[in-house]
């Protein structure tokens, strides 16, 4: 059983275990292939991770999100001056400079930021 | 340096009280035989706020179907108590405009105050709690009190600069500086303003949310969404660096790793039509 992101399940992965609101309302059981239709229902209901089976094709959606791509390193200085106050030991800390990082590096890609 | 922030407060004639006209809304919401006419009405008698409202709810940050054409068709769709709030929240941009560019940029700071607001929303729907649109407000007004400084003690926040420059956070420098910071000042205009305590302390202790003593959760919520809104760069109250995250605030608000990434896309899409709204 892998637990996957939502943002990084697709159309046709298939549940291994009910998907469920924070009030304990299932939204959809163990076992079923998931459709688009779902995807939007999940998103509404703020579903945030999905435990999925084929384990194959999950470890290969995690380590395709996980890959590292060469970012600027002045980009990441900047991040780096920005989050100085922070304690990036701290895994939510961790996990949003990771989250900034990239979003910036996409924002600088697409001539926004 | 001694100031008193009480006085600070109730010496600044311009900011210390709010507009007649937002507190007989507030009364006519809390007033439970008022209808939506007789509310209608009283929005109604102040053409300029009557504007500001119809030209909010006909945002696409709303994105309702036909145009809102009068106050009552307003209110009705919207609900009394969200009017409410959004007159508040208009009322306040109106209250500080005109702040020149020198001291401050207000579309700076409104956006981040903006991106706060929507990122304390986010999650207080995620957490169910009641009237999620209190904590957009809350977090909208968070930073209320650098305004409040700059313009009454610009060269007493020339010395918290000097001290800022040196290193560390903006509120540390306040702190060593005047003996209080930028969201204790907040929470005393708001106190005068005779807001809600939830709101007067979700504010006030933005920066110590652990050492609210009534509304943790608020306050954690509005801390949590200050970081996210300095993390994403929308905006800034003069602050350059993401503040110190308080780890017991995040764990109070028991929310799953995996929502930063929801809330970093949902603030994304929303926070120029949030913003276009205000300004």
């Amino acid at each position: 059983m892998n637990s996957i992101k939502i943002k990084l399940i697709r159309e046709g992965m298939v549940t291994a275990a009910a998907v469920k609101d924070r009030m304990g309302r299932t939204l959809l059981a163990k076992g079923k292939t998931i459709t688009d239709k779902h995807l939007k229902v999940f998103k509404t209901w703020g579903i945030t991770e999905i435990s999925i089976m084929s384990p194959k094709g999950s470890q290969a959606v995690k380590e395709r999100a996980e890959e590292k791509v060469p970012v600027d390193p002045l980009i990441v200085e900047e991040m780096d001056k920005l989050f100085q106050f922070t304690d990036r030991r701290h895994p939510i800390v961790n996990e949003f400079y990771d989250l900034c990082l990239s979003r910036k590096v996409n924002l600088k890609n697409d001539g926004i930021g | 340096m001694t100031i008193d922030l009480q006085n600070l407060v109730s010496q600044s004639p311009q900011i210390s009280s709010l507009p007649t006209i937002f507190y007989q809304i507030n009364e006519a919401v809390e007033d439970p035989e008022c209808s939506f006419v007789e509310i209608g009405e009283i929005i109604s008698s102040d053409p300029s706020l009557s504007a500001r409202l119809l030209r909010i709810v006909n945002s696409s940050y709303f994105g309702f179907p036909n145009k809102i054409e009068t106050i009552t068709h307003a209110v009705t769709i919207v609900g009394m108590a969200q009017l409410r709030d959004l007159a508040l929240a208009t009322t306040v941009v109106n209250q500080f405009k005109g702040i020149p560019k020198n001291l401050i940029n207000m579309e700076n700071f409104w956006l981040h105050s903006v991106a706060t607001g929507l990122t304390a929303k986010i999650i207080a729907i995620y957490r169910r709690e009641a009237n999620a649109d209190r904590f957009y407000l809350m977090g909208m007004l968070h930073d209320l009190g650098r305004l409040l400084l700059l313009l009454n003690i610009p060269d007493s926040i020339k010395t918290v600069m000097g001290k800022y420059k040196l290193g560390g956070t903006m509120y540390a420098a306040e702190n060593e500086v005047l003996g209080f910071d930028h969201a204790a000042a907040a929470g005393q205009l708001m106190e005068s303003w005779q807001l809600p305590e939830m709101l007067q302390e979700a504010v006030a202790y933005h920066h110590k949310p652990h050492e609210a003593p009534r509304y943790p959760i608020a306050a954690s919520i509005v801390h949590i969404s200050d970081f996210i809104a300095h993390g994403m760069e929308l905006g800034t109250c003069g602050e350059r660096f993401v503040p110190p995250l308080h780890s017991k605030a995040w764990e109070m608000l028991e929310l799953p790793p995996g929502l930063l990434s929801s809330i970093i896309e949902q603030v994304d899409r929303q926070v120029n039509e949030a913003v276009e709204m205000f300004l």
